[in-house]
């Protein structure tokens, strides 16, 4: 028996704006821990990591470890029945084939529930080494959300390098180039709203601006994003969900213009 | 017996086939006499079948007679003529027709009681004026009302009257068909085959052949008027497959039937896919073409 009671329903309603955009489905993995999520894009290019710890939650109980593998386009059209100020709870059976969402308004006078079909999803897990990063920019999530939408106006790919001076996002096309230089907040009034750069070394890397255009749904999950990245390796952006857990998307970096040079 | 002669105006060889003994006393002067003349097919009067298209008529020398004349012509195949070879193996038959069956339409089409040299004025086919000749008054008087002032006679088209006429052809073919034994009926018969007891072929038979054969030369109009006139009894149209008691066939005719469709198209669009998967696959290729130059993200991660 799995049941998983989040007071703020709206939050699960994020999360799946910020998973439908990337995935077609996934399987849901639920533990005594909490609910973990990973899944690659059709592409094979990103890797997103949902991570919901049982503490976050109302009530949480999980018997026996569950996975759960839904369509996400079907769950997203269940989530939409729901107000944001509902409670919802996600229920299932051990080894059932359907799984069960409640939604209950505040005052307790409308339930609805809904039953949803699960798939039989054969996904392999990768597993994410433990990295210290070269560079870590945090920053707020709309001007990255902001950054990245001016920027894919320019071109497909965006190049962010990090410096000690700041961060640059550059893109180069047709029309033009665009460049965004960030500096790091000199004084900080909210913690949010600062741009901070941790950096060992410089790193210049090139990323498909689609991939981080899909990332940014995430925005509302969230006042403030992490960028982690090291030469040669993905690239995280990281949405920390506030007392429950995070998402963190992994996008590999381009390689077109090393093939260039 | 047919006798091939050589005809210079004709320029082809002519066969009469036709043995009443009259001819056979104009058949001596036949290569001279015979001048030919394109007249309106009384059918096509009407029906243009192809228009400007003319039918080739015979006259006797001195434009008395008119013949019909009919070309058989096979493939591969030539004449002897004394010692030399004629490459054009056709055959030209010509047959005596009764004139008012090419005057008939004129004086159908005729709005007025007028003389016949008036009537047989054809700017297509000027030849057509020499049927005055061919046509004796006691004829005319078989299908037109005469009104006569003294030595000028002018005609109406009198519709009673050609049906008489036309009835008494039938009447005569027929009982030249039921004589000759003739096959009239649907299905063919060898020649070889014959009937131990007298064959029961019913009347209307032979008059609905010779009814056939006679309105080959009317239009439409007359054609029809002539059906009701005689009263023929109705033809029982076949019998169509779909109706017969038949079994049905083990194999559906395909290609017999227009109204067949064959079961699966291929030629035709597939049906299109719904917006919704458009929408999806769109999106989903968008983002495959951003993946492209970017290594696989399992590559940086090792499967656990």
């Amino acid at each position: 028996m799995f049941e998983a009671r989040l007071l703020q329903g709206s939050l699960l309603k994020k999360v799946m704006e910020a998973l439908k955009e990337l995935l077609n489905e996934a399987a849901w993995d639920c533990s005594d821990a909490g609910i973990q999520l990973q899944a690659m894009d059709n592409s094979h290019v990103s890797l997103v990591s949902l991570n919901l710890r049982a503490e976050g939650f109302d009530k949480y109980r999980c018997d026996r470890n569950l996975s759960m593998g839904m369509n996400l386009g079907s769950m997203s059209k269940i989530l939409k029945c729901a107000s944001n100020e509902d409670i919802i709870t996600i229920k299932a059976q051990d080894n059932a084939d359907t799984v069960t969402f409640v939604f209950e308004s505040p005052d307790q006078d409308k339930v609805s529930d809904y039953e949803m079909k699960l798939m039989n999803l054969d996904q392999e897990h990768l597993g994410i080494p433990e990295t210290d990063y070269a560079c870590t920019i945090r920053l707020p999530s709309s001007e990255f959300a902001r950054i990245c939408r001016d920027l894919s106006q320019f071109g497909e790919s965006m190049v962010i390098s990090c410096t000690k001076e700041g961060v640059r996002f550059s893109a180069t096309g047709d029309i033009g180039t665009g460049n965004i230089k960030l500096a790091q907040s000199a004084k900080v009034d909210k913690e949010e709203e600062a741009v901070v750069i941790e950096m060992q070394e410089p790193v210049s890397l090139t990323f498909a601006c689609r991939y981080l255009n899909s990332f940014t749904k995430a925005t509302s999950l969230s006042k403030s994003v992490q960028l982690s990245m090291s030469p040669e390796v993905p690239l995280v952006v990281e949405y920390k969900i506030e007392d429950i857990g995070h998402v963190r998307y992994y996008l590999a970096p381009k390689i077109e213009d090393e093939e260039a040079a | 017996m047919p006798r091939v002669t050589r005809n210079n105006s004709l320029q082809e060889n002519v066969v009469d086939v036709s043995s009443s003994p009259e001819k056979e006393d104009e058949s001596k002067s036949r290569a001279k006499i015979v001048s030919e003349c394109k007249v309106h097919h009384p059918q096509s009067q009407c029906v243009m079948i192809v228009p400007g298209s003319g039918t080739l008529y015979a006259f006797s020398h001195n434009y008395t007679k008119i013949y019909e004349i009919n070309q058989f012509d096979e493939p591969k195949r030539s004449w002897f003529i004394d010692n030399s070879v004629q490459s054009d193996g056709s055959l030209f038959l010509t047959t005596s027709i009764d004139p008012l069956f090419l005057i008939l339409p004129y004086l159908y089409k005729a709005k007025y009681t007028s003389p016949i040299d008036q009537l047989l004025v054809d700017d297509e086919y000027p030849d057509t004026k020499k049927l005055t000749t061919c046509s004796k008054m006691q004829d005319l008087e078989k299908i037109a009302d005469c009104k006569q002032s003294g030595s000028f006679q002018a005609w109406k088209y009198n519709e009673q009257k050609t049906l008489n006429w036309l009835e008494k052809k039938v009447s005569r073919i027929s009982q030249h068909l039921k004589d000759s034994s003739f096959n009239v009926t649907h299905s063919t018969v060898s020649a070889n085959y014959v009937k131990a007891a007298a064959a029961i072929v019913p009347e209307s038979s032979f008059m609905r052949y010779a009814f056939g054969l006679v309105t080959e030369y009317l239009s439409d109009e007359l054609t029809a008027a002539l059906e009701n006139h005689l009263n023929l009894p109705v033809v029982p149209k076949l019998v169509k497959d779909e109706e017969s008691n038949e079994p049905p066939a083990k194999r559906k005719k395909i290609a017999g039937n227009p109204n067949q469709e064959p079961l699966e198209d291929y030629s035709k669009d597939q049906k299109p896919l719904t917006k919704e998967k458009l929408l999806v696959s769109a999106k989903s290729k968008a983002l495959a073409s951003a993946a492209k130059g970017s290594k696989s993200i399992s590559s940086f991660f090792g499967k656990k």
